[in-house]
């Protein structure tokens, strides 16, 4: 059912849906200030000047200083890109790890997928933001291993998902004809079955896109999250915080960026699942 | 429909078992020493060796690892090694604190959602609705600790409608210890004031989590009304004379409402992930803060002791969502 | 669907309403603090400051300081006196004192509260057994004084110090351990982890962990029932929630304000601002065994990169003094040098004259809260400019410090607390190291930066046995002149302590050492 959507069809739904056209423009403008973010910000991110700390917003800084003086807007503009880096690179990890597993699972069966979607169990008993701070425990603090955390709680969805493609393709009558004409099993699931996941994978990549987010920001504010300078949004929550109720904006401006993003995705995805659940036609 | 519980719990244990293997292995991955965290910088090394050999901590891998399955089969989840205390102890201890404000919070979620969810499909397509599922969608847009920040700021720092912190006043003694959950304990203890001020410091706490939970209750209540109002026998209601709140409410939710338990039962986990992120922010004294503390000080038994149980409480939890859906919803067939 | 509307409306009115009645009751103190760093409140395992500023409340030791530590105050011991070998010092125990329990104070309780310390050999008994190796060393002469022989000739400020250390130089009744000892715990350290068995100005009721600390006043005080019945340790982790509970009045005093916060109560009417020297040393230290921190001209290029101004006054903003040698102000022994100030142009000459005209790479280890993690992106940017690349990675203590231990960091930012209020307890740390291999008989800060200086540590040992304090404090301010010039550690500033002051509370004692803060002579007005 998934992998026979009419993409125009699909568009059309999602932009006559008022809350997921929004959300299609706040992740547009995410993506804008991801590329751009570092050509338009008014300062250096790193360079610090904790004399002028936590500044309040002024036509010199429009979010204003945080605790080391550095201007927020600026941190904010660059923290855009790391998260969308983040987001899509746990994306593409953990969507080919999970849809290669649900593949073989799902065409091999028996045994094999048996002992797949039990591991898949195994991983899916954690909630993912403690199975993410295992993980990013383990490995120490540093982005690349948020990264991994993260992909490592998110291939399971993915997995899923390809399982299910592989199990109704299977039977399908061009897939027995590959068979008979001796075609090997790897072939026919790269060829046939693999090219099938990839609109349903995108399409629940996008739905998951909010929760990752959501997870590295978690990891960033407990502490798990990148090192400094660098200017990752839950890290800046996280730092900004201590300094609440007065110089809110160190907290405040990131949070609202975190937020903001999330929102998009989550609008976004809202609008695609109801296009995906028949009974909303 | 015994065979059914029977193979759900087998596979339950196999799970737990996977878990455990898991987070030990990751858990021991970490090239850090713990038992220095708990002794100051100042310690000398002599020290030091001495409390890791009284922790257990210098024998081989396998070891440690057949002492520790050996120590659950007998209900032993290990010793802390920052708190020296049984980490079924101090599971004991916390975790009461995390269930009340959990309860608390599925029940705002549940009701907040279900409402908005009835008027999102009643109203469907007009302001009420994009504004009910706005409201939803935003509660599961922001970072649960930021949302808590917030929150406290507005209705306890500038309004001062609620308490700063805490499960109640710092000067005010708990009541005796029966149940362990303080609510309860209160009631026991028949303190009624004091129940309506621990009331009143749980709002901002369970509204933060709680509000994270009504984005997919709002979703699945609207789409099974959605499902279930165009019916028959909702039209044949209407044609009685039955007033339309009472279609609405009597009717049509109640058999839209199978669908949503299971939701509530995939909520629990975000539930203990949000809990995890927001008892720092109200110190609120439970499980949550010491998720935090234990993988922040890599207090290896505690780690695994705490997650160990908490995939537990998940796999439970999700087993009695389905056991419940399966017996309310006759349809189901257990084979 | 409107009764539930309503119905909700009104109970949330109902929760919504302002508890009447909500201020603290004048016989309740509530401290706000972190108290996420309590595991123990046994006095023999006790080591970090906010468990000893709990544990000071229902312990006694036989001294006890005035602010200053200047001023020792007989405690559990009216006075004490030197005796001929020079090594004894004879203490006259107080008569009339009583435990919570209800028995009495005596020669006995404090022989036996030594000898289980130093039985027990916690972590913290260094401090006790360098100068007390064994229990035979302390001896009962009658039922009111007490002879410790120490293992060298001490001045009395030194002896003090070390009597005066909390925790495991506290008075423990023996009763108590009698009655709750077991087979494999003959010193019934499990249950005083949870109990008091102590004879202070208040009686520990409850400890529950992460959440608070529960005290009663103990009426029968050798010194006066406490000014304020009841004392509250309450744990409130989130610094903003800190400030935001002691501007509401949820708490009377909070213990780790930031800086910026305390610089906002100065503004805020009701409150006053109390700041003392606190014993600290903030420092970053190179580690001598990397290259390129074996050249001491790099290791002086560095020192002349740092800003020690930003950090001062932007970053510990005027919650910190500036001092850059080891025995901070206030302590015998202390040097007064600060000739360290951000100077690029002489870091970047030094550098060049040391072979490294185009900086290097390297690696800032610190912890990951305020302030120190931001000294360390301060110090980061400070070195950029010089041509350093420096990558910070934040480590949780454990990992810190194995790592600093195992000397194999390249830069660290640190801190050092002193445990007792002389030069010796700074001394030995920061400047005895002749091998860096694990045969060394001191192995702290000096050993784990691998700053080897025989000839200098033969100068700590000679100040060790040093009797002419004159002489000795001389030897301490030569020892520091090295170490400044020469040495691995950068001082950047010696915290202050701060404390917000809510006007309606009298009594309050602002401590050099925070941890011995005495809460009995509080009250509110």
């Amino acid at each position: 059912m998934l992998g026979s959507i009419r993409w125009r069809d699909f568009s059309r739904h999602i932009l006559k849906n008022r809350l997921s056209l929004t959300g299609l423009v706040l992740i547009f403008a995410l993506l804008v200030f991801a590329v751009i973010g570092p050509y338009v910000a008014p300062y250096d991110p790193y360079t610090t000047d904790p004399i002028n700390k936590l500044e309040d917003p002024s036509k010199a800084h429009i979010f204003g200083t945080d605790n080391l003086g550095r201007d927020i807007l600026t941190r904010v503009l660059y923290g855009a890109r790391i998260s969308v880096t983040i987001a899509v690179i746990v994306l593409v990890v953990s969507g080919t790890i999970g849809t290669l597993i649900g593949i073989i699972a799902g065409y091999f069966g028996g045994g094999i997928d048996n002992i797949l979607m039990r591991i898949t169990d195994v991983f899916l008993a954690f909630p993912r933001l403690i199975l993410a701070m295992a993980v990013a425990a383990a490995l120490g603090r540093s982005l690349n291993n948020v990264v991994l955390a993260v992909a490592f709680t998110t291939w399971t969805i993915f997995a899923r998902l390809a399982r299910g493609q592989a199990l109704a393709v299977k039977e399908e009558d061009y897939v027995e004809a590959a068979r008979a004409s001796g075609a090997s099993s790897w072939r026919i699931l790269f060829v046939h079955v693999l090219p099938l996941c990839i609109s349903p994978v995108i399409i629940q990549g996008t739905i998951a896109m909010g929760g990752i987010i959501l997870i590295v920001a978690g990891l960033g504010f407990v502490g798990f999250g990148a090192q400094p300078p660098t200017p990752e949004w839950g890290v800046m929550v996280s730092d900004g915080r201590n300094y609440l109720p007065t110089a809110w904006w160190a907290c405040v401006f990131p949070g609202l960026a975190i937020m903001f993003t999330v929102l998009g995705f989550n609008l976004l995805g809202d609008g695609v699942r109801d296009i995906l659940d028949p009974r909303m036609r | 429909m015994i065979a059914y519980i029977v193979r759900r719990l087998f596979w339950m244990v196999f799970v737990i078992f996977g878990v455990m293997t898991l987070t030990f292995f990751i858990a021991r991955v970490i090239p850090a020493d713990p038992v220095a965290a708990v002794l100051p910088s100042n310690a000398p090394d002599e020290a030091i060796e001495k409390e890791r050999a009284r922790m257990g901590l210098d024998k081989p891998i396998w070891v440690q690892y057949g002492r520790y399955i050996n120590g659950i089969l007998h209900g032993d989840l290990g010793v802390s090694i920052r708190t020296r205390q049984p980490v079924m102890e101090d599971l004991i201890r916390y975790f009461p604190a995390t269930a009340e404000l959990a309860l608390a919070s599925l029940l705002i979620g549940i009701v907040i959602g279900l409402s908005l969810g009835v008027v999102s499909a009643v109203k469907r397509g007009r302001i009420p609705d994009h504004a009910g599922r706005m409201f939803a969608i935003w509660g599961l847009s922001m970072p649960a600790f930021f949302t808590g920040l917030m929150l406290v700021i507005l209705f306890s720092h500038i309004l001062r409608w609620f308490p700063l912190l805490g499960q109640m006043p710092a000067y005010l003694r708990r009541p005796p210890h029966v149940t362990g959950f303080l609510i309860l304990d209160t009631m026991i203890a028949g303190n009624w004031s004091l129940v309506v001020t621990e009331l009143r410091h749980l709002v901002l706490p369970a509204f933060t989590l709680g509000w994270l939970s009504t984005a997919s209750i709002v979703r699945i209540t609207r789409s099974s009304m959605l499902e279930v109002l165009p019916e028959e026998y909702i039209k044949t209601a209407r044609m009685k004379g039955l007033r339309e709140s009472r279609v609405v409410l009597k009717h049509a939710l109640k058999n839209a409402l199978l669908p949503t338990i299971t939701v509530i039962g995939l909520r629990v986990a975000s539930l203990l992930e949000g809990a995890v992120l927001t008892e720092t922010v109200f110190s609120w004294p439970g499980l949550g803060r010491y998720v935090v503390s234990s993988f922040l000080s890599i207090d290896f038994p505690a780690v695994v002791g705490v997650t160990v149980f908490i995939a537990f409480l998940y796999s439970f939890c999700n087993l009695i969502v389905d056991l419940l859906y399966g017996y309310l919803n006759p349809k189901i067939r257990y084979t | 669907m409107l009764r539930k509307v309503i119905l909700c409306g009104v109970v949330f009115g109902l929760l919504a309403l302002p508890a009447l009645g909500q201020a603290i009751p004048k016989d309740t103190l509530v401290i706000g603090a972190d108290l996420g760093i309590i595991v123990d409140l046994d006095p023999a395992r006790v080591y970090e400051t906010t468990t000893n500023l709990v544990i000071e409340q229902f312990y006694d030791n036989l001294v006890d300081f005035e602010g200053t530590f200047e001023v020792i105050k007989p405690a559990l011991a009216e006075r004490w006196e030197a005796l001929e070998d020079g090594l004894t010092w004879r203490f006259y125990l107080r008569r009339g004192v009583k435990f919570h329990s209800g028995n009495e104070v005596n020669a006995d309780a404090v022989v036996f509260s030594f000898t289980r310390a130093l039985t027990l050999d916690f972590a913290p008994i260094w401090m006790l057994d360098q100068y007390v190796p064994t229990a035979d060393n302390v001896k009962k002469v009658d039922d009111y004084t007490v002879d410790v022989t120490f293992s060298a000739m001490l001045s009395e400020g030194l002896m003090a110090a070390i009597m005066g250390v909390q925790g495991i130089c506290a008075v423990i009744d023996p009763a108590v351990v009698e009655e709750h000892k077991t087979e494999d715990d003959p010193w019934a350290y499990k249950w005083l982890q949870f109990h008091d068995a102590g004879s202070g100005p208040y009686k520990l009721i409850e400890w529950l962990p992460n959440d608070r600390v529960i005290l009663e006043g103990f009426d029968e005080y050798w010194d006066g029932a406490p000014k304020t019945k009841n004392l509250i340790f309450l744990g409130i982790p989130e610094r903003a929630q800190q400030r935001l509970a002691l501007e509401n009045g949820t708490i009377d005093l909070a213990w780790d304000l930031l800086p910026e916060a305390i610089d906002e109560f100065r503004t805020i009417e009701g409150f006053t601002v109390v700041e003392v020297p606190s014993w600290g040393i903030t420092y970053v230290a190179m580690n001598c065994g990397m290259e390129p921190f074996d050249d001491p001209l790099v290791r002086q290029a560095i020192k002349y990169a740092i800003d020690y101004h930003a950090i001062i006054e932007g970053i510990m903003k005027g919650a910190a003094v500036v001092g850059q040698t080891f025995i901070p102000t206030g302590i015998p022994g202390h040097l007064e040098a600060t000739p360290y100030h951000k100077d690029i142009e002489k870091a970047k000459d030094l550098l060049a004259q040391a072979g490294y005209p185009d900086g290097f790479s390297t690696q800032i280890m610190c912890q990951p809260t305020s302030p120190r993690r931001d000294i360390a992106v301060q110090v980061q940017q400070d070195l950029v400019e010089v041509g350093i690349e420096a990558e910070i990675t934040q480590l949780i203590s454990a990992q810190l410090y194995t790592l600093y231990r195992a000397q194999s960091h390249f830069i660290i930012v640190a801190g050092w607390g002193v445990d007792y209020a002389h030069g010796d307890s700074l001394a030995k740390p920061f400047a005895h190291c002749c091998s860096t291999g694990a045969d060394a008989p001191v192995r702290q800060l000096a050993w784990r930066n691998m700053y080897s200086n025989c000839e200098l540590t033969a100068l700590v040992d000679a100040s060790e046995t040093e009797l002419d304090e004159a002489k000795r404090l001389e030897m301490y301010e030569e020892i520091q002149q090295v170490i400044l010039d020469d040495g691995p550690f950068a001082i950047t500033h010696y915290p202050l302590n701060q404390y917000a002051v809510p006007n309606y509370l009298k009594g309050f004692v602002a401590m050099y050492s925070d941890s011995y803060t005495e809460f009995c002579g509080v009250y509110k007005e």
